[in-house]
């Protein structure tokens, strides 16, 4: 990165000199959204390596590689990594690019606000990742924590020390967390530039306004849980301690207060990227934007009203497990109508095939199938049987990587072309998307039947009986992580690589909205003069009739 | 790399073991697909639930996915397709609303009632606690007195240990098999109590169609009526440490007869070890049970 | 017409800091609020 600020010649638009000012003292939304994603990459690579050492062990039955403490610490870690440090800050980078562009402002409203929310994160990772990181390669200490990333007491205080870093790092995640969502607040209702009404915006505008409040409500929840593990382990209180009159089941329900929310923050911005991309590709408006924004809005207010479906196994009073149940299912219909609305926006239209479009349908398909698994398993009766088994495992792997990870991926083929002002190599990006959508099946479509036939999750080894799917599932998931070096290699040669095609202002033939106004790569501060704002510039044309 | 090289060695023998079928080796159900549908009432029914649920998915999925795949087909640019205009039909969004509500009351009804039926641990004819350790189950029949440990079984343990260079496929009913199973009658209503020592476990046998938490401090109770005697087994299902996948359980339903006897032969041997039963390792009080 | 646009933007401005600090404190408010559910529920 050290000589990105010198190789551009752009110097009209005031980009500030040397490593230090661009970077670290960093306060455009363009380069804090390209240092969010640059690091959502990497703790994507490194969540993937810790991914492989798993499914490594588990290719065949019996310990072949690791000790199940280190095993329980894979799979605790490869969980903390991917979601607070991939999912979350991929959407937040794409966030920080594409909002100041899509509603007319110059940049986010809180710039130097900006830069903190990004910066705590390298070194809550750090604080993260250092009992591991020191256990693996000098040996010291006992290694990360181990008692899964929902942080379960009793079992989370057995840990040693890391539970402070960890608790430690939660903190500066969530703080780091909250900060971005205010700025994301703030500008989506005070930076619009004149004429962008609420119900004009775009659905991935819409999306981030609503998770921005799901993030804000969730995340204090989540520090105060994990504020009473600490206290818990190092104080002596006993909130969630039997012997001492609390209660461990109080942190399940305090966990999964934020928990569902927290699994809906990383699925709504998915439904805005798909709901740009797919209109775009079919060249036709929108279907129904205004259920689109209405459906967003419901699914996260039932968010706050599932989390026990999450604890259906604890023993709660009967009341309780069917109030849980029918709330789930409620889900289905806001989900529902979305997928129905991006299958009516394709119909009738003139659809061509460009890696984001395909990596949109795959989302639409594959997510789906994690919809329907996760409706099965609101079904209290049949979820006494899927719960903490590989149906699980597979289910939510289908809503986030076939879900979440696919939607980021099709956003940055989508935007890649705008933000570099070079097109990406397709024939790569196709390649990257068939071996992605292929190998992901390969890796956790047989995990449903692993699951079912009885496999709980979580395990270092099991019966022999499991051993094939389990052999299947482990070449997938080899195969899906070797595809992703082709992906980090076509976004690296679409950033440097001067000898690719220049992108024009409006990329994708069928591109509406006011991003696409703006030059490729756009200037370096997006609307210092609020743009004058037509229907026809907007992806969903008129709504009002 | 030469564990992986061991590893693909044991698909060899496995698959030879297939194959063949050698004499005195337990058919392993390879390549399963679905969720058992178990040896209860109740586990039928939570199966049948499953099954109705999954085909209303799939035709959901083959609906919508066939949509999607006539658009993709029939509405693309190369084929001239040329763009429409409309964003929205209200009697269509109003439609697809309204059947996705009807679909899921069709699934809620019968759910409510096999949940119902589930929570009813009432008129039950005895009372088992199950206790969850790191990482072993304490069982104590509530009426009789008697009460015992059950842990992995000593040939899975040896097999399952970080280069063991021991296969697997060799151990029958590996990690699946306990030293002392927990016995119950045929044709019982058998209430259990369930509760944790130290974390949270969670007892789940797949064919008595549930599973249940064991919480420290907290008693969880559920309940089961097998009807064919047999021996059935399941794992522990909440992380709970190092040995989580190291705890198994086995469940050995005898006719009502021999279950008498069984716990009349306890009765006697546990009366000497009973002030230590619930914490020490038990005494052997008898040989192993045969299992499979 | 420089001029009329940097205080229509100082003006966005304004206003966005004003919800942010808004947010902040129902942040905290949601916080103190587990906090004490913590305290009186064990």
């Amino acid at each position: 990165m050290a000589h990105d600020a010198s190789t551009h010649h752009d110097d009209h638009d005031h980009k500030p000199h040397g490593f230090v000012n661009r970077w670290l003292y960093a306060t455009n939304h363009k380069d804090i959204g390209t240092m969010y994603l640059v690091f959502s990459l990497v703790m994507f690579f490194l969540g993937g390596l810790m991914a492989m050492v798993i499914r490594g062990e588990l290719m065949f039955p019996g310990l072949q590689l690791i000790e199940p403490e280190f095993f329980n610490q894979m799979t605790t870690m490869h969980a903390l990594v991917m979601i607070f440090g991939a999912v979350m800050p991929a959407f937040v980078g794409l966030a920080n690019w594409m909002i100041p562009m899509m509603v007319g402002a110059p940049d986010m409203a809180l710039p130097r606000m900006n830069n903190w929310s990004f910066w705590i994160m390298p070194f809550a990772f750090t604080t993260l990742l250092l009992p591991l990181a020191l256990k693996v390669f000098f040996d010291i200490g006992g290694g990360g924590p181990a008692g899964g990333w929902t942080l379960y007491p009793p079992l989370s205080l057995q840990g040693g020390d890391s539970v402070a870093f960890t608790i430690f790092a939660v903190h500066m995640m969530g703080i780091s967390s909250i900060m971005g969502a205010i700025n994301i607040i703030a500008t989506i209702l005070n930076m619009r530039a004149p004429g962008m009404d609420l119900l004009k915006m775009p659905v991935f505008v819409w999306s981030w306004l609503i998770t921005a409040f799901l993030l804000i409500a969730v995340m204090p929840v989540l520090a105060g849980a994990v504020t009473m593990l600490l206290t818990d382990k190092f104080f002596g209180t006993t909130f969630f301690s039997a012997t001492g009159g609390g209660d461990p089941v109080m942190f399940q329900h305090i966990f999964w207060f934020f928990g569902h929310p927290e699994v809906y923050i990383m699925i709504l911005p998915a439904f805005g990227i798909v709901s740009e991309i797919i209109p775009t590709f079919s060249r036709k408006p929108l279907f129904g934007y205004k259920a689109m924004v209405y459906a967003i809005a419901s699914i996260a207010f039932l968010s706050f009203i599932v989390w026990a479906h999450h604890m259906f196994t604890v023993g709660m009073p009967l009341g309780g497990e069917l109030f849980f149940m029918y709330a789930t299912m409620l889900i289905a219909v806001p989900t529902g109508i979305k997928v129905f609305n991006w299958v009516f926006t394709m119909w009738k239209g003139s659809m061509t095939f460009e890696t984001p479009m395909l990596f949109a349908l795959a989302f639409v398909i594959l997510f789906s199938i994690g919809g329907f698994s996760g409706l099965m398993l609101a079904i209290v009766p049949a979820d006494f049987q899927y719960h903490d088994t590989y149906f699980v495992v597979a289910h939510f792997h289908y809503v986030l990587v076939t879900g979440a990870i696919f939607s980021v991926m099709a956003a940055v083929y989508y935007w890649l072309p705008k933000w570099t002002g070079r097109m990406y190599n397709e024939r790569l990006g196709k390649i990257h998307f068939w071996a992605s959508a292929i190998s992901v099946n390969v890796l956790f479509f047989p995990q449903h039947f692993l699951g079912l036939a009885g496999m709980p999750r979580r395990i270092p080894d099991y019966n022999v009986a499991f051993a094939d799917w389990n052999l299947v599932s482990s070449l997938g998931g080899f195969a899906f992580g070797l595809t992703q070096l082709l992906f980090a290699y076509i976004v690296w040669d679409c950033s440097r690589n001067k000898s690719l095609a220049k992108a024009t202002d409006q990329v994708w033939e069928g591109a509406h909205g006011l991003e696409w106004t703006l030059s490729s790569p756009p200037p370096y501060h997006s609307f210092t003069t609020p743009p004058v704002i037509t229907d026809s510039m907007l992806a969903h044309g008129n709504v009002a009739h | 790399m030469k564990q992986i090289g061991m590893g693909l060695s044991r698909i060899g023998i496995a698959t030879a073991a297939m194959a063949f079928s050698l004499p005195g080796m337990a058919a392993v159900d390879r390549w399963k697909l679905n969720m058992t549908p178990g040896v209860t009432d109740v586990s039928q029914q939570v199966y049948d639930l499953h099954m109705i649920v999954l085909w209303i998915c799939v035709v959901i999925g083959v609906l919508v996915f066939g949509a999607m795949g006539v658009a993709m087909f029939r509405f693309r640019k190369s084929r001239g397709a040329i763009a429409e205009k409309w964003a929205h039909n209200d009697k269509a969004e109003l439609v697809l609303t309204i059947i996705p509500v009807l679909i899921l009351i069709s699934m809620a009804w019968p759910a409510t009632k096999v949940l119902i039926e589930m929570a009813d641990t009432r008129d039950a004819e005895m009372t088992i606690e199950v206790t969850g350790y790191q990482w072993k189950w304490g069982y104590r029949y509530v009426d009789s007195g008697v009460s015992f440990i059950s842990s992995l079984a000593r040939d899975s343990d040896d097999t399952r240990q970080l280069g063991s260079g021991l296969d697997p496929h060799s151990v029958k009913n590996y990690l699946l098999d306990v030293d002392r199973p927990l016995v119950i009658p045929a044709d019982t209503k058998v209430r259990f109590v369930i509760t944790a020592g130290d974390v949270i476990h969670s007892w789940w046998v797949p064919a008595l169609g549930w599973k249940q938490d064991a919480i420290p401090g907290i008693i969880n109770d559920q309940w089961t009526l097998v009807k064919e005697p047999g021996i059935y087994r399941g794992q522990c299902a909440e992380l709970c440490g190092k040995d989580h996948g190291f705890m198994p359980i086995v469940v050995e339903v005898k006719p009502k007869a021999e279950f008498e006897q069984w716990l009349a032969a306890q009765q006697g041997a546990n009366a000497g070890a009973e002030p230590v039963a619930t914490l020490a390792e038990p005494v052997a009080a008898e040989a192993a049970p045969s299992q499979g | 017409m420089i001029t009329t646009d940097r205080s229509e933007l100082d003006h966005r401005r304004a206003a966005a800091k004003l919800t942010a600090w808004i947010l902040a404190g129902v942040v905290f408010g949601i916080y103190g609020l587990f906090w004490m559910s913590g305290v009186l529920g064990s």
